[in-house]
């Protein structure tokens, strides 16, 4: 029995070892790097000192750091479940064999290959206050016209809504992977057992595909705290910081205001945030299936 | 845990039969099916609506001039249609060299992760190899620090790649693998997305399957190359697209990794079209269309594996 | 009874197999194996390795090798296509002047892109022998060491001169000059004559006082029911760079930086620039975000603030020839607008200083100077060309004063930050989130405990 696992540990080791060897030394070492850095005064030009958990202090009484933390989790929880739950339903909606549906699908994941840049066009575009599409549909409707994207409290939410819309080909796409995956003999299985097509749906396909939820979840997560490109474009933080994500602080502390120490700072309790959510979430979907790991 | 497990597919197969089989009669669960075909035609319909408006309306402003843009009134079909945008922009600057730059990065990425990944998600899923936990969560990390702050020790180590672009063997000297292509595919071949992607997907699989070759005497490569990579269509059909999309819209990296306009990617160029005096809505919109086309004709080619399972068990009735 | 102490037992066996499976989990993670130590540390020395090749490359001076041929890399800020394309024009005739020096031109978009870019060149010890840039990077960046002094070719050159005190002023850095323009930028004020000949006033007389400017407004906005279709004054609720803001500072006779490079925002001209927006810009104002398409241009606003080159394409525009004319922007105290300063800097890390320089001094030629504002409408930068500068355009005497009373941002090392506070002070005012003095008050202290660290 030892040989046996030894053997199956070596041949592990083998074959993870090309993906590692890029790994360690172009992601690792960089974060590595970045924890260093944290501990420092970098400027990204001559001054680099080691001036101990000053930064990680002063993280706390940074007022815009903190206002960029609940955004952040805002945007995230509001992103990640509805991202799941339409990915989900617009995976099973679309998974058969029809032209119709092959063109759905070709149409659903447009906004996800579609640059960032060109989307958040597109959706300025679209909450503009004078011209917009959303305010002609508010009058037009009766209503009072809205300043979107120029409100404090909407601009997030509007943010939210546009990754949302953007995403959900993504979750899709991974979906349909995972319900290829499922032999079609268990849905036949069902049938001769008279189960409805909505009993399936629970029974059988939603616990198939949760391995696949599990990495829908982290990686939606992952993405929803990492937000910048978005906001950089259309809000740039405001109105008075109340789109203002952790990595738009990042950004700005390390290029605009040649922080990078600082910066760092933040990344890694960023990385902390994330990594405990993903804990979590390890832990509780092995309770359910016991298989995540 | 095990109890729990256990207990779970009990449930279910107590609650299957008993509660749906026996009292539904054959006429209402096809009633039931009815309603569950309706309501998934009712949210193709629903998303149709949502996720095609917007595209529509991007087609749309790629067809106007600027003055139709700017009208107060929102247009929605331009009056007569403006195909020269499209021309205009393709126009401005070296569109096939950047479309040949992205399309070579992209592809070799695409290429060399699909394998690696693959492989390495396969011996995380099936392997209960020494460390694979710790090992695991050093790859979650490796996604959860954002670019902007490794983005400058990334370019130092690139800059400093021993024996490239004048560099000696401690990698001083020369520019290293600036202006590059290694210099652009390198960092994305790192990625750790696709190996997660793989691993989930291999966790599904039956265990028969490694049992049954074991006993053949089959390694775990050869295990993984005869039976896992036929079987993984569908998972690499869609890591193919997400790290092809994730490559072909990377905007940053290229940007800084690049001082040259011969080897400027896509998404770098369509930037040209929004600057400080204007942006030229419709010519972006253009561009930005001809370049996500790339992106559609693949998943286009890639469809039917998506729904290979579909496909699969329709063959064999 | 019995079904509830079932429960217990399944969830307190549930809790323990948690407690159970964590402990697990955790002695296995520590207890590493040989193998897993011995892979790791590999792992560990590789990347060490890696580190200190990382750290030990720092200082290196990036440029060519050739000895015949000296290859310079030019990074200019911004991409817009016609001045991309003016400069590859300037490089080829330079380059056909000037056999065995190259110029390798590269380019980013303004903002983000471009300060990511050189910062991670310049951190990467690869930072461009030649760069164009505005005002603001001009301290930090000194400081950080990524420009290099050019007083000695300075003093020596035929327009040190003929070159605006104002504009010079932009590029010098505790006593020594280190960036010279290429590009001035300044913010006109820009109306709609034809808007207003139907509101019936003078289209030859713009708004000249702060109180003119709210009348004019007030006239000229169009509404429909409660909803503003076309403003009166088009003023940015969200800015990369609030310079709307700083105008009527300016104009108010305020500043935002003493003598001793100290900042100075809680002064009476702010309190006074905000109270006289507060009074009446909601009421006129269609809000964008300056960083997009100002309401102007679509001709949603009769009249705005706004960069002079982002008129460019208008003015172009044969259907609205002669229906859109610019003035110096009103004031209260002081004739003054705000106004930007691309400069030539030479990278610290350039070998090859004399061939830059000699690229810089042709960039600066009168000729060149003309020839930008001929192409591109950019005001010119040399006193001994203002009159032929303003025979080219009926305009070109408005640009001219625009630049000779403009101010641009603070050149301290405290700018970027100074920079995001005020745009956020400026939002909590125009967003009624906090009383004037408190958003001045706010900006001013945290500004003051930023440069105390």
């Amino acid at each position: 029995m030892r040989t046996r696992i030894r053997r199956d540990d070596v041949e592990a080791y083998v074959m993870i070892a090309p993906f590692f060897a890029f790994f360690t030394l172009f992601v690792m070492v960089p974060i590595i790097v970045n924890f260093v850095n944290s501990f420092t005064n970098y400027d990204l030009g001559r001054t680099r000192d080691f001036i101990g958990f000053r930064n990680y202090v002063r993280l706390f009484t940074d007022g815009d750091f903190l206002r960029s933390v609940l955004n952040t989790l805002v945007y995230a929880a509001f992103s990640v479940i509805p991202l799941m739950v339409l990915g989900f339903i617009a995976a099973v909606s679309v998974y058969g064999v029809s032209r119709v549906l092959y063109m759905a699908r070709a149409l659903y994941i447009f906004p996800y290959v579609t640059s960032m840049v060109a989307v958040s066009m597109i959706w300025l575009y679209m909450y503009e206050p004078t011209t917009g599409i959303f305010n002609k549909i508010l009058v037009f409707l009766g209503f009072k016209p809205l300043t979107w994207l120029f409100d404090e409290g909407l601009a997030l939410p509007c943010l939210i809504i546009m990754n949302i819309w953007k995403n959900i080909g993504y979750v899709m796409i991974i979906y349909l992977a995972g319900l290829a995956g499922i032999p079609e003999s268990l849905y036949e299985a069902g049938k001769v057992d008279g189960a409805s097509r909505f009993a399936m749906l629970f029974k059988i396909t939603v616990p198939l595909v949760s391995p696949i939820s599990f990495f829908i979840f982290v990686t939606t997560c992952i993405e929803s705290f990492k937000t910048f490109e978005q906001v950089r474009i259309m809000t740039g933080g405001g109105p008075i910081n109340s789109t203002t994500t952790i990595v738009h602080q990042i950004y700005m502390r390390a290029f605009g205001e040649y922080k990078m120490g600082y910066a760092s700072a933040m990344s890694i309790v960023l990385l902390i945030i994330i990594f405990g959510i993903t804990l979590l979430n390890m832990r509780l979907g092995e309770e359910r299936e016991g298989k995540s790991w | 845990m095990d109890r729990k497990s256990e207990r779970e597919p009990e449930r279910k197969a107590k609650s299957k039969p008993g509660r749906e089989v026996v009292k539904i009669t054959g006429i209402k669960a096809d009633r039931k099916d009815a309603v569950y075909k309706v309501m998934t035609w009712l949210m193709v319909l629903f998303f149709t609506v949502v996720i095609g408006f917007p595209f529509f309306i991007m087609v749309s402003v790629s067809l106007q001039t600027m003055q139709e843009i700017y009208l107060p009134e929102l247009v929605l079909f331009p009056a007569r249609p403006q195909f020269i945008n499209y021309v205009r922009a393709m126009k401005n600057g070296n569109w096939g060299r950047y479309f040949f730059n992205s399309g070579y990065v992209t592809l070799i990425v695409v290429a060399i992760s699909l394998f690696i990944n693959s492989m390495t998600g396969y011996a995380f899923a099936r392997i209960k190899f020494q460390g694979r936990k710790l090992l695991f969560i050093l790859l979650l990390i490796g996604m959860m620090i954002p670019p902007q702050v490794t983005m400058v020790p990334l370019f130092i180590m690139m800059k400093s790649f021993p024996l490239a672009g004048g560099n000696n063997l401690l990698g001083m000297g020369g520019r290293g693998l600036i202006n590059t292509y290694a210099g652009l595919i390198i960092p994305f071949i790192a990625g750790s997305f696709g190996v997660f992607l793989c691993r989930q997907f291999y966790l599904s699989f039956p265990d028969d399957i490694d049992n049954s070759a074991r006993i053949d005497g089959c390694s775990r490569f050869l295990t993984f190359t005869r039976i896992y990579l036929p079987l993984s269509r569908p998972v690499l059909a869609s890591l193919g697209i997400l790290k092809f999309t994730g490559t072909w819209n990377e905007y940053i990296w290229p940007l800084i990794m690049t001082n040259s306009d011969s080897m400027k990617t896509v998404q770098v160029a369509l930037t040209m079209f929004r600057d400080e005096a204007e942006i030229l809505w419709n010519q972006l919109m253009a561009a930005t269309i001809v370049s996500s086309l790339v992106i559609y004709i693949l998943f286009v080619c890639l469809q039917k594996y998506f729904i290979a399972g579909i496909l699969s068990g329709s063959m064999k009735e | 009874m019995e079904t509830r102490l079932e429960m217990k037992k399944v969830r307190e066996g549930i809790v323990n197999g948690i407690k159970i499976k964590f402990a697990n989990r955790l002695m296995s993670i520590l207890m590493l194996k040989k193998i897993l130590s011995a892979s790791l540390a590999t792992i560990m020395i590789l990347a060490i390795l890696a580190s200190l090749v990382v750290f030990s490359s720092c200082s290196i001076i990036s440029g060519s090798n050739d000895k015949d041929e000296v290859t310079l890399n030019l990074l200019r800020l911004g991409n817009d296509m016609p001045e991309a394309e003016y400069w590859k024009s300037l490089i080829k005739e330079f380059e056909s002047k000037n056999p065995g020096i190259k110029i390798n031109y590269d380019d980013a978009a303004i903002g983000e892109p471009m300060e990511t870019k050189l910062n991670t060149l310049f951190a990467g010890g690869a930072g461009p022998d030649i760069i164009g840039h505005g005002i603001i990077s001009v301290a930090n960046r000194v400081e950080a060491g990524h420009y290099q002094p050019i007083t000695d070719y300075f003093s020596k050159w035929e327009g040190k001169d003929d070159i605006m005190e104002s504009v010079l002023a932009n590029g010098t850095y505790k006593g020594e000059v280190y960036g010279l323009a290429y590009s001035t930028t300044p913010f006109v004020f820009a109306y709609r004559k034809d808007m207003f000949k139907e509101a019936g006033l003078d289209p030859e007389k713009p708004p000249k006082t702060w109180d003119e400017l709210r009348d004019y407004a007030r006239l000229l906005t169009v509404k429909e029911e409660d909803r503003i279709t076309r403003a009166g004054f088009a003023f940015p609720m969200a800015a990369g760079n609030f310079v709307e803001f700083d105008v009527f500072v300016f104009g108010n006779g305020g500043r935002f930086v003493d003598d001793n490079g100290m900042p100075t925002i809680n002064t009476p001209e702010k309190a006074e620039a905000f109270e006289f927006l507060k009074s009446f810009i909601d009421e006129v104002n269609i809000p964008y975000n300056s960083n997009e398409v100002n309401p102007f241009i679509k001709g949603n606003a009769a009249m705005t603030l706004i960069n002079n080159v982002a008129l460019r394409p208008m003015l172009e525009d044969p259907d609205l020839k002669d229906k859109v004319a610019i003035a110096v922007p009103p004031y209260n105290k002081i004739k003054a607008t705000f106004s930007g300063c691309n400069m030539l800097f030479m990278g610290s890390g350039c070998k090859y200083r004399d061939e830059a320089w000699k690229f810089m001094e042709f960039a600066l030629t009168k000729e060149q100077v003309l020839e930008r504002s001929k192409s591109l409408n950019i005001p010119i930068t040399r006193k001994s060309l203002v009159e032929e500068f303003a025979k080219l355009d009926p305009y070109n005497s408005v640009r001219a004063e625009c630049v000779e009373v403009g101010i641009g941002m603070p050149r301290t090392t405290w700018s970027p930050r100074f920079q995001t506070l005020r745009n956020e002070m400026v939002q909590k005012v125009l967003y009624s989130k906090l009383s004037i003095e408190e958003a001045l008050n706010e900006a001013q202290n945290k500004l003051m405990e930023e440069i105390g660290q």
